[in-house]
């Protein structure tokens, strides 16, 4: 039997920081020529960071899906898990390694 | 504006893509928003985070709409006749042990015509992994009464409304003995994802039914508008439980109440190990 009062005594706990700045980019990819512009990646985005583009079309003749404000992408990749055709997908680049480098 | 009037779609995604070379692109041809095509990237995504290969895995799918799916895998993928898909994977996971194979099929073929093969698979415990898109529709073939429909809705055999209840895969496959059985709603992919993982693991038969609704055929004749508006309408119905009994896992849009979760995960010995050890104890007797 594990004594229950040993780990309940200890202090030790890690700091309570704020977290750490944005280190990485992120970078939205559309395979148009697949998207079927079903709206769930505009539904399904916390951030509002896509829309469908209601002035352009693909050769099936659709509207796409296209990225309004990057700048608000936290990088959840709810829009690659969502899709269902599969056409969206997210590309991340680590910002602190290239400056070091 | 510049339209081209040819059709040309690329042969497979970019190379920085995480599915490229798995999927074939020009194959997905379901209605724009239907949830099929989530449980396919999902599959494949696990198999890719497992690191196995397209020689280390085998789709089966029956027929219908999600039938269709097996032709979107670049791997050994088998369209098999209606109803058929489980007595074909397990004949596959028979012949060659070491193959993870999976059965993602709709619930008018696994349930309606190939319901004898799903509870015999159970009650054997092959180690396949069988995913069940269930719509409550036969939605290919005009929007027929399934035995998935619940009681009251309008499809185009039963205009008046259902009258038949029916079907709770989850206590069904519970009580025929599989050894892992889970439900999700098709937008949950990380759940739905850990589950897959998980049936995997599971040395047994497992048991998924994904929650993808129809909005195509279903949806117009219930008047529950598009695809984003019909899964508003599932997320409002969708409870998440922890440790609940099969057997309590309510599934009714009449009640407004569909339990989700995780329900049965109880590993035991495969049929496969129990033909390996009755080959070895027959040859010791000779």
């Amino acid at each position: 039997m594990p004594r229950r009062g040993k780990k309940m005594l200890n202090s030790k706990r890690t700091p309570i920081l704020a977290p750490p700045p944005a280190q990485k980019e992120y970078q939205i990819k559309i395979v148009t020529e697949q998207c079927d512009g079903c709206e769930l990646c505009v539904e399904f985005c916390p951030c509002d960071v896509l829309e469908i583009d209601k002035e352009s079309f693909n050769s099936r003749m659709l509207h796409y899906a296209a990225v309004i404000d990057l700048d608000a992408c936290t990088g959840c990749r709810q829009c690659e898990r969502i899709c269902p055709s599969v056409s969206i997908f997210v590309l991340e680049k680590d910002i602190a390694q290239e400056d070091s480098s | 504006m510049t339209v081209s009037n040819d059709v040309s779609l690329p042969d497979d995604y970019p190379e920085d893509h995480p599915l490229h070379g798995r999927l074939n692109l020009n194959r997905f041809i379901f209605c724009a928003g239907c949830l099929i095509g989530t449980a396919i990237t999902a599959i494949t995504s696990c198999l890719v985070e497992r690191g196995l290969t397209p020689k280390d895995y085998a789709i089966v799918s029956g027929i219908g709409c999600t039938g269709r799916s097996s032709g979107c895998f670049k791997a050994p993928a088998f369209h098999a006749t209606h109803g058929r898909a489980i007595p074909f994977a397990s004949g596959l996971k028979l012949a060659n042990p070491d193959l993870e194979v999976f059965v993602l099929s709709g619930d008018g073929d696994l349930f309606a015509i190939g319901g004898n093969h799903f509870i015999h698979a159970c009650r054997r415990n092959i180690e396949i992994n069988v995913l069940c898109n269930n719509n409550g529709i036969y939605g290919m073939t005009g929007g027929q009464c399934a035995p998935t429909t619940s009681i009251g809705d309008f499809t185009s055999t039963s205009p008046y409304g259902n009258i038949e209840p029916p079907f709770n895969l989850v206590s069904l496959a519970a009580a025929a003995g599989a050894s892992y059985v889970a439900r999700w709603p098709g937008y949950d992919v990380l759940r739905l994802k850990g589950s897959i993982m998980a049936a995997m693991d599971n040395p047994g038969f497992s048991f998924i039914e994904v929650l993808a609704p129809c909005f195509t055929q279903y949806g117009r004749k219930n008047n529950l508008g598009d695809a984003v508006k019909m899964l508003e309408w599932l997320r409002k119905q969708v409870v998440i439980e922890k440790n609940c009994p099969p057997h309590d896992a309510e599934y009714s849009h009449k009640n407004g109440r569909i339990v989700c979760g995780e329900f049965v995960n109880s590993p035991r010995e495969g049929f496969t190990q129990k033909i390996k050890q009755l080959r070895e104890t027959a040859q010791k007797k000779r």
